[in-house]
């Protein structure tokens, strides 16, 4: 105990006058390896915490990252829903600009949520208007591609919509070239034809666009339904037959007009003028 | 009563709705299946008339609401069905997979004749003959296909659920 404290003071003693450098010098010669490797363990473990800290931080940024593509994303797909939406409605408006003979209500059809028809051997839709915004039955329903059918039933907030492809719709029809007339009927299928047309070489021929005849007063005029893509003529029949591939794409219907200006005539409760015997 | 028996009302609801909105997506040349007759079909096979007629009936008059057709038709229409798969389970005492898929056909054109008789008794709507032979037979083989992937889940269904009849 004595020696080592003897020993401390000659070292303070020593170190004070400045003999003991070169010792030291030596010590840290022989220390300084050791030093070195201890640094870079220390360093190492070091670098290996942060590198810890840095994961988690780095794995709390990713999450964060992913997030915000996610939302992102879901934001590009909205806004991309909204253009496309914006596209129909510019057309649907330009098409109600270029027809000022009609007013037009929009309606979503509901297709996409409740509205299509759960058998195969009619047509309907459900569109999202009804009553409450002044739909009634027998209302034509168009896109800007053309004639899409007819109001059917009317409910408050949503309407039964009969299409032009179903098998029990009729629609008067004219080729628009040739004005000869005949009536559109739906197939099973989804098929659509022209029937009772009037037999003769330049009627109809494939390509013509068929319109809307106005005739029976059930459609308004000139509402494009169909081209033709098929003849069906037989010399011994009265009439022939045109078959018609609709300008409206019935499976993508996202967006309906109704004409609600249009009133269809009905010959249910006419009474006969005095003297004639009645329709 | 099993609370199997409460859980199933909603489920028919969403089934019949389903008919309307995710089978015209899983249109075949012009056609989709008609999941809520195979449904009633396969189950009125394994379960019997108690349990088919009311699957027909909920299924039925949902899909009842949500058709152009007179309503009530899809519901009489699947009620045939179900008497039929009724009629064929009471005479039959095992019915292979096979002899299954063959009933689902069969029961097309019932379903289909009941919905158009019925259209045409409630609202006078006449059909044209060549839906015959356009729709509803190939319809029937649609269906039977279809019947073939639908029923062993079904089965399973029956399987868990036990063999217990519903009562009214």
């Amino acid at each position: 105990m004595i020696v080592l404290g003897s020993l401390l003071i000659l070292g303070i003693v020593l170190d004070r006058i400045g003999l003991l450098n070169p010792a030291e010098g030596g010590i840290f010669r022989i220390f300084e390896p050791v030093q070195s490797a201890f640094v870079r363990i220390g360093q190492g473990a070091s670098d290996l915490v942060q590198t810890a800290r840095d994961l988690g931080d780095l794995r709390q940024r990713n999450q964060q990252l992913v997030e915000l593509v996610n939302q992102l994303a879901v934001e590009n797909v909205r806004l991309k829903e909204v253009e496309a939406e914006n596209e129909i409605l510019r057309r649907l408006l330009d098409f109600a600009q270029s027809s000022p003979g009609h007013t037009f209500k929009a309606a979503e059809v509901r297709t996409r949520v409740i509205g299509r028809q759960p058998d195969n051997i009619s047509q309907f839709i459900l569109i999202a208007a009804g009553s409450n915004d002044g739909i009634q039955a027998g209302m034509p329903v168009v896109t800007e591609r053309g004639l899409v059918g007819r109001v059917e039933t009317v409910y408050p907030t949503l309407s039964k919509v009969r299409l032009i492809i179903d098998t029990n719709s009729a629609v008067s029809a004219l080729v628009q070239r040739t004005r000869a007339t005949g009536v559109v009927k739906g197939q099973p299928g989804g098929e659509l034809v022209l029937d009772y047309l009037p037999q003769g070489q330049d009627v109809v021929a494939v390509g013509d666009v068929v319109l809307t005849s106005g005739a029976g007063g059930g459609f308004p005029r000139q509402l494009v339904i169909g081209q033709v893509i098929e003849i069906r003529q037989k010399d011994y029949e009265m009439f022939q037959q045109a078959v018609l591939r609709p300008t409206v794409d019935f499976d993508r219907l996202e967006v309906v007009l109704i004409i609600t200006n249009f009133v269809p005539l009905s010959l249910e409760g006419l009474e006969p003028a005095p003297g004639t015997s009645g329709p | 009563m099993s609370p199997w028996y409460y859980l199933l009302v909603p489920v028919l609801i969403l089934l019949g709705i389903a008919q309307s909105t995710l089978a015209p997506f899983l249109r075949i040349a012009g056609l989709h299946p008609d999941l809520i007759l195979i449904l009633v079909a396969i189950w009125s096979v394994l379960r019997g008339y108690h349990e088919g007629t009311i699957w027909a009936l909920v299924c039925g008059l949902v899909m009842d609401m949500l058709s152009g057709v007179s309503f009530g038709a899809h519901t009489l229409a699947l009620l045939a069905v179900s008497l039929l798969m009724h009629a064929v389970r009471r005479r039959v005492y095992r019915l292979s997979f096979g002899s299954v898929l063959l009933l689902v056909a069969l029961a097309t054109p019932i379903y289909y004749g009941t919905m158009m008789f019925a259209a045409w008794a409630m609202a006078g709507e006449a059909f044209a003959g060549s839906l015959v032979s356009r729709v509803i037979l190939p319809a029937a083989l649609l269906n039977a296909a279809v019947a073939a992937v639908v029923f062993w889940p079904l089965r399973w269904l029956h399987q868990m659920t036990g063999e217990q009849e519903m009562g009214w």
